[in-house]
């Protein structure tokens, strides 16, 4: 009993891995996304080498919004690495070389935010609303203008499989209901 | 669902067995002046607060669906007050392993059994749950929660009941989140 307690205290209140939290969603490879403030997970799958998801945010006013990539931990995915791209008004100039591996031309005006999402030890996570583990590029806080920008997601090596982009930093549950997350299940759960 | 709630409530109305065995006698003012003993044997705190027929103890295979694992729950029932009644306090402990991570749930809560000592029971109840998830190259990760039940038990043998049950939990605090399981098991009346 004397072993125990310490033993049920270590779990309770015991070293906390990493974990997060993300408004789930699915859709589209092109959409809206109506509040890019709240946090949100979208889950996507990249097909084949030339496939492309599009979202869509417009900012009243600028805004500090962090971003990152996941990749669900699984072996097949492991050398799976999703890059995104912010596009919008207010951003560097993209070089040569980000600009050989966009998949689209940028507009005229605008910058660009690249993620490489290559560092050589990914950080892993667990996510606790699905209960499931995540290679992570790590959130980075991108300073975006007033304006519409875009956000895409793709594979410049080619690599095929699901990711996650997480991005917001309000946390808000409310009109996720039962129906969204059961409709929608196979594609968060293992 | 209406047909099932018809068979339910039938079988419910099986063999009860404190019914078959009649009302206790009763006594007359003399009787019960003469022999305070007797009138306070059918009292429920005369039962031992730790006789064997207190308790019971489960055992479940458990299949958690949000985050997938498998794995055991064994538990052990309390009844505070009539022993023969259906109140009771739970203490679980789950051991669960898939492919993403090992799963140890302890519970504490309350569970009502329905009409007890028929052939067919409802079970009801809710609690604590302390949530730890173990992942490989990452610390425990642990949460509070809290947990409801609800299933079906049938009386197998005199004091065996094999039983289903559907649990859901939901995390409100730090690492918010839900959970969704299903079980199935044993459960043993000790005692009477």
């Amino acid at each position: 009993m004397k072993r125990a307690v310490p033993v049920v205290l270590a779990l309770m209140f015991g070293v906390s891995a990493p974990s997060h939290a993300h408004r789930p969603g699915t859709g589209d490879r092109e959409q809206d996304v109506g509040e890019p403030k709240i946090s949100f997970a979208f889950y996507g799958e990249l097909e084949d080498e030339d496939d492309l998801y599009v979202l869509h945010l417009d900012f009243d006013e600028g805004f500090a919004l962090p971003f990152e990539i996941l990749v669900p931990r699984r072996a097949k995915w492991e050398d799976h690495r999703p890059v995104f791209a912010i596009v919008g008004p207010g951003l560097p100039a993209p070089t040569q070389a980000e600009l050989d591996l966009l998949p689209r031309e940028v507009p005229a005006g605008a910058g660009v935010f690249f993620e490489p999402n290559d560092d050589a030890e990914r950080e892993l996570i667990f996510e606790t609303f699905t209960r499931r583990v995540f290679w992570t590029s790590g959130p980075i806080a991108v300073a975006l203008g007033e304006g519409e920008h875009e956000v895409w997601v793709f594979s410049p090596d080619g690599s095929t499989g699901d990711f996650v982009l997480g991005f917001g930093v309000e946390e808000d549950f409310s009109g996720v209901g039962c129906g969204d997350l059961t409709s929608d299940w196979a594609t968060y759960a293992y | 669902m209406l047909t099932s709630a018809c068979l339910l409530g039938v079988l419910a109305l099986g063999p009860n067995e404190e019914a078959a065995a009649g009302p206790p006698p009763e006594l007359t003012r003399e009787q019960g002046a003469a022999a305070p003993e007797a009138r306070r044997g059918v009292r429920w705190w005369d039962t031992p607060m730790g006789h064997p027929s207190r308790f019971s103890a489960g055992a479940h295979v458990e299949s958690q669906l949000v985050g997938l694992s498998f794995g055991l729950r064994p538990e052990l029932l309390y009844r505070p007050f009539r022993a023969t009644r259906g109140f009771n306090l739970r203490v679980g402990v789950g051991l669960l392993g898939g492919p993403e991570f090992f799963y140890l749930p302890v519970d504490v809560g309350w569970r009502q059994h329905f009409v007890p000592h028929r052939i067919l029971t409802l079970e009801l109840g809710a609690g604590y749950e302390q949530q730890s998830f173990f992942v490989p190259q990452l610390g425990a990760i642990t949460r509070a929660a809290f947990y409801a039940e609800g299933g079906v038990a049938f009386r197998v043998i005199s004091r065996g009941w094999l039983g289903v049950q559907a649990t859901g939990s939901y995390a409100p605090f730090a690492r918010p989140g839900p959970g969704l399981g299903l079980r199935l098991g044993f459960r043993w009346n000790f005692g009477r």
